[in-house]
């Protein structure tokens, strides 16, 4: 939370809401709709997919919660002159992208930054400790139920793929050979 | 409430994508299973030659206005409530990719009905509808029984076969009741961006050098490519080598890249998350090199081998020219 006020953030909150539950997004989009919502922020930026989501990504649930537009995949956005719009590209399948004009307050889906503040100079860093607070928030437990998983379960390791074995000079003599055979080489 | 399964259809320039014909073929099974109908939804202007392609359903609900002709609008997601209002689906069918994901959490949430996605595998278990989901990149599977109520259910694209849902006969049109003039829009389509020209075309070539995280840095992707010379092939890359800058975005292959089908896919150092499986998997030859044995990219590949593929590049490299130079001299 530190580093997030290093790089950019003005004030950070730690949210502890009582989840007992992962896999539930639903509940998550209404803690955070409850934090965020009454018109406090005119742009609400999340991820497009975390590796946890199985019941949708949070910026679309949070911004279905608040009725509030919602685009993701964004690899792109400027905000219009007199703020009350932002300009996006939104990434579209074949490498395609379409351009957006999107009135706030809204929720955007960030897929990937232009130049993110990656690194944070330590002397920056030490700066922000001794003076930034992070404001920790209690919210009531969400009362959305999470989904009825019946199971949780591994792939089969390497399922499907013929496993070459041995170093990888015995994998490239492998490959070589299977290519060889595929008639896949010059 | 009825078992009735509605689809929503995708298209891109005047063509329905490969995702709708998939969705329509599981949704014909799962309603011939089920007892019930299938509906199938048609948004966009001047649209209305592609309901003759959408057979697999016994009903089209066909929105045609101008103002959907992009379905990135907003005017797009409150025609879709409209359809979910009139028909009372069971089950909602979506794509897992640009266009599906934009409506599944917005309208799960406003119309307060669950929703799930990355699934890969549904089925009637005794008229229980069972969902199987992948999550942390693919290398977990979960099992999701449905609710009765109603759910939307977004499908990673190449899941499912498309030939049985490529009916071309014409269903019969269902009417919804819209208002006459839609919400204003408060998300507006303002222009299409094509493709930089200039860079090789990925999806035409035959052979694929295929690079993720496991290539490391910049400095090692001339690895990648010598091997793709040796090999007559060109190099693409799964997302986090395209975020860092060291290939253009014309060589991204997966969801929002391109999807490809060369004779040869090599798959060096990419651990196969499902937005990289779902470019690639329909390639006529997989070869996996991870130094993680349980990589989901294994699950795909024809052949796999777990070792370090910054160390296999320079001798796959060597073993290919050599045996390129034993070719050219016998």
């Amino acid at each position: 939370m530190v580093t997030a006020i290093a790089k950019a953030a003005d004030r950070a909150d730690l949210v502890d809401a009582g989840l007992d539950s992962p896999l539930n997004n639903h509940a998550a989009a209404q803690i955070f709709a409850e934090l965020l919502g009454g018109g406090l922020f005119d742009l609400i930026l999340t991820g497009v997919r975390a590796i946890d989501d199985l019941d949708g990504s949070l910026g679309g649930l949070v911004a279905g919660t608040l009725d509030l537009p919602y685009a993701g995949l964004i690899r792109k956005a400027d905000a219009d002159g007199d703020g009350k719009i932002v300009i996006v590209q939104k990434e579209y399948p074949g490498g395609y992208a379409v351009e957006l004009v999107v009135r706030l307050p809204t929720v955007l889906g960030i897929q990937a930054a232009e130049q993110p503040p990656r690194y944070v100079p330590i002397s920056r860093l030490r700066q922000v400790m001794k003076t930034a607070t992070v404001e920790e928030v209690s919210v009531a437990p969400p009362s959305q139920q999470p989904l009825d998983v019946t199971r949780l379960f591994k792939p089969e390791e390497g399922a499907g793929a013929v496993m070459i074995s041995g170093d990888a000079q015995e994998a490239a003599r492998q490959i070589t050979s299977l290519l060889s055979e595929r008639r896949l080489l010059r | 409430m009825r078992n009735d399964i509605l689809v929503f259809a995708e298209h891109f320039r005047g063509t329905l994508n490969d995702i709708t014909y998939e969705l329509l073929g599981k949704g014909r099974e799962l309603a011939q299973s089920l007892g019930s109908r299938l509906f199938v939804s048609l948004l966009g202007h001047e649209v209305g030659g592609l309901v003759e392609r959408l057979g697999a359903a016994d009903h089209v609900c066909l929105v045609d206005r101008p103002e959907l002709e992009e379905f990135a609008s907003d005017s797009a997601k409150a025609v879709l409530e409209a359809i979910l209002e009139d028909v009372q689906p069971r089950l909602v069918l979506l794509g897992s990719t640009s266009i599906g994901l934009e409506s599944l959490g917005l309208i799960s949430a406003r119309k307060g009905v669950p929703c799930l996605d990355n699934c890969t595998r549904l089925e009637s278990r005794d008229g229980q509808l069972v969902a199987t989901c992948q999550i942390y990149g693919g290398k977990v599977f979960v099992e999701v029984a449905l609710p009765e109520a109603t759910t939307l259910v977004a499908v990673v694209p190449g899941s499912f076969p498309k030939e049985p849902g490529e009916v071309a006969t014409k269903p019969e049109l269902r009417n919804i009741a819209l208002p006459p003039v839609l919400p204003e829009a408060r998300t507006t389509f303002r222009k299409l961006l094509e493709l930089p020209p200039g860079d090789v075309d990925i999806t035409k070539a035959p052979i694929l050098v295929g690079i993720g995280r496991g290539i490391q840095n910049a400095d090692n992707m001339s690895l990648a490519e010598e091997l793709a010379a040796a090999l007559s092939g060109v190099v693409c890359a799964s997302r986090p080598v395209i975020d860092q800058g060291w290939l253009p975005f014309t060589r991204q292959v997966g969801k929002s890249g391109m999807t490809v089908k060369p004779k040869l896919y090599l798959a060096l150092g990419i651990s196969g998350a499902p937005e990289h499986l779902e470019g690639m998997k329909q390639s006529e030859l997989i070869v996996a090199v991870n130094t993680d044995p349980n990589a989901p990219i294994f699950s795909v590949a024809h052949y796999g081998a777990v070792v370090d593929a910054l160390e296999l590049l320079p001798l796959l490299t060597e073993e290919v020219s050599n045996q390129a130079t034993k070719k050219a001299s016998s």
